[in-house]
């Protein structure tokens, strides 16, 4: 694996216009080695085209670099710095998968003998003479892997990996997926399922949120919940006590939204304050049966960024 | 290593060669080459056909066809990769988009030129009584017709935005050049309404009279044509009236070359300037 140099990829205010029409607007990140980000937006985001002007597939304003090589003029460097993996890509049906990873060995100018290896690697060597437009979904999507992991790429791309497939496909992907991201390489993957980012780890590492062609929200996991301003949900069991005079309590502290569900009080907190409320719970003499935190889900800080960012785009048209 | 433009080449001409489409035009071509100079040739009370009969045979009978093989391959070659979304994978590597363009050319090239090797060159050994190197002289012109069919069909194709739309305005063009523009109708009103001078544009802008006309003027008239300027027609003598009988070759060489580069450039350009 080649070394590179820290911050491995710049994306420095990057602008993609289809006509008029601007698939990605002033976006902006940079991603370093090690690093695993999980690219985050609805269909039609622009995380797609993202990618495709980070490979130099697509003339865009703005800059990219990666390891401090421009992509306008070390595109075919780069591309070999990355490997990539399509969402709307296949390998040659008409072609055996041995065939197409001997393919695309030649190209990236890797010995033959690795393809062996990455036939290993992906599970697929009892397959190796079937030809790809013969495969199921699912190991089509490993055959495509192992084609962006011929040449051990430090950085790995990847746009919704298991958009296409059936359960048992997304499973044997997942866990393929699992042990190249141990590798520690920069990926970045594209989802718009958050189930799924969660599935394969992604949420240990960083996010990127792009929707409407913009990128919301980049950094860690902890940043991106903070931005979301979403907050802990603290339930109390009152037990013996009365649920009435022990809401009035917290209320009293200050947490007016408290609310009593069944024989529970339910109330909306930052992470430090759940401490504070059972200690003035305490003070007052209630102690409570039980109570168990439920921290804001990353669904609701999704909704809620790009939510925002959609009433932000309403109010300038509007003001327009 | 070799260097990734070999495997595009590789690739290509493997896909190529093994195409029905192709495979059954070799075998059409290997009949019209072995059957119709004989037919000719006894029409005309000879016993067996010459080595110039054998030429304008092919000239005219199996020139028309072949843009009939580039055409509708190399017009695929580009679309056809979108079209099977194999495209994004196959740029997202480690090579630029000229080595795409290139290898995909040549490799179709080689293939083409192969059936057209084995068709045509196969079916002159086999009629031919004593086998002569002069064959081999149509078998390059014919070559050069390709090479200009395959760059035209890359520019449809780059231009094209599915694989049925290119192959459509593949066939045209061989409709084009092989019937509307070659049936006669725009000699016969040239020569009869205006000066044969005229002629000589309309022979620029189809590149299978062009060949024709090469293959007449560098194969079949002797070097002294000029001299026995009635057997020329309309054309020979438009020709020789502007050019000049030296200068009819270079003319013809040229406009051929022109019609190679043109599209291939052209296609060259608008598949590196377009997204994928």
């Amino acid at each position: 694996m080649t070394i590179l140099a820290d911050q491995l990829i710049k994306v420095d205010h990057v602008t993609k216009k289809y006509g008029r029409f601007k698939a990605v607007r002033d976006a902006s990140f940079t991603a370093d080695r090690g690093e695993i980000h999980a690219v985050l937006g609805p269909n039609g985001a622009g995380k797609t085209t993202l990618f495709r002007c980070m490979l130099g597939l697509l003339n865009f304003e703005g800059s990219i670099t990666v390891d401090g090589n421009d992509v306008r003029k070390g595109g075919k460097w780069i591309r070999g710095q990355v490997g990539y993996l399509p969402q709307h890509s296949s390998p040659y049906d008409d072609m055996s998968v041995e065939a197409n990873l001997k393919f695309y060995a030649g190209l990236k100018g890797i010995n033959s003998n690795r393809v062996e290896e990455s036939l290993k690697e992906i599970r697929l060597t009892r397959f190796r003479d079937r030809k790809a437009g013969a495969l199921s979904g699912g190991m089509k999507q490993r055959l495509m892997l192992g084609i962006s992991q011929l040449s051990d790429p430090p950085i790995l791309i990847l746009d919704e990996p298991t958009a296409n497939l059936d359960v048992q496909g997304q499973l044997e992907f997942r866990q393929l997926l699992g042990e190249i991201l141990d590798k520690g390489k920069c990926v970045l993957v594209s989802t718009h399922l958050l189930r799924e980012a969660h599935e394969i780890r992604l949420f240990k590492g960083h996010v990127l949120v792009v929707n409407k062609g913009r990128v919301v929200q980049a950094g860690g996991v902890e940043d991106f919940m903070k931005d979301a301003e979403l907050k802990d949900h603290l339930f109390i069991d009152t037990g013996e006590n009365k649920p009435d005079a022990m809401v009035k309590v917290v209320r009293d502290l200050g947490f007016k939204e408290a609310e009593v569900h069944k024989a529970q009080i339910v109330v909306e907190c930052n992470h430090e304050e759940k401490f504070t409320i059972l200690k003035g719970l305490s003070d007052k003499g209630f102690t409570p049966e039980s109570f168990r935190v439920e921290e804001p889900s990353l669904e609701k800080a999704f909704m809620q960024m790009t939510s925002d960012d959609l009433k932000t785009t309403t109010e300038k048209v509007t003001k327009k | 290593m070799l260097p990734p433009v070999i495997y595009i080449i590789r690739k290509e001409f493997s896909d190529s060669i093994r195409s029905r489409w192709l495979i059954a035009f070799t075998v059409i071509t290997f009949f019209l080459v072995i059957g119709l100079p004989f037919v000719v040739a006894y029409s005309l009370g000879l016993m067996a056909p010459t080595i110039q009969t054998l030429i304008a045979g092919t000239s005219e009978i199996v020139y028309p066809f072949l843009p009939l093989i580039a055409l509708p391959i190399g017009s695929a070659a580009l679309v056809g990769e979108r079209d099977r979304n194999t495209l994004e994978l196959l740029l997202s590597q480690p090579i630029s988009k000229i080595n795409v363009f290139v290898g995909k050319f040549f490799g179709m090239f080689f293939a083409v030129s192969a059936a057209i090797s084995i068709g045509m060159g196969v079916a002159a050994l086999v009629i031919m009584e004593a086998p002569t190197l002069e064959y081999f002289s149509v078998l390059v012109i014919a070559y050069g017709l390709t090479a200009a069919m395959l760059g035209l069909a890359l520019m449809i194709s780059a231009f094209s935005k599915d694989r049925s739309m290119a192959l459509g305005i593949a066939l045209f063009f061989w409709f084009l050049f092989a019937v509307l523009i070659d049936m006669g109708f725009l000699s016969l009103v040239v020569t009869v309404a205006f000066d044969p001078v005229y002629l000589i544009p309309i022979v620029a802008i189809n590149p299978l009279e062009l060949v024709r006309q090469i293959t007449i003027y560098a194969l079949l008239v002797g070097e002294d044509f000029a001299v026995n300027l009635a057997t020329l027609g309309p054309l020979g003598i438009a020709m020789v009236k502007i050019f000049g009988a030296e200068g009819i070759l270079p003319f013809l060489y040229t406009s051929m070359a022109v019609w190679i580069l043109a599209p291939t450039i052209t296609a060259f350009v608008t598949f590196i300037k377009k997204d994928i």
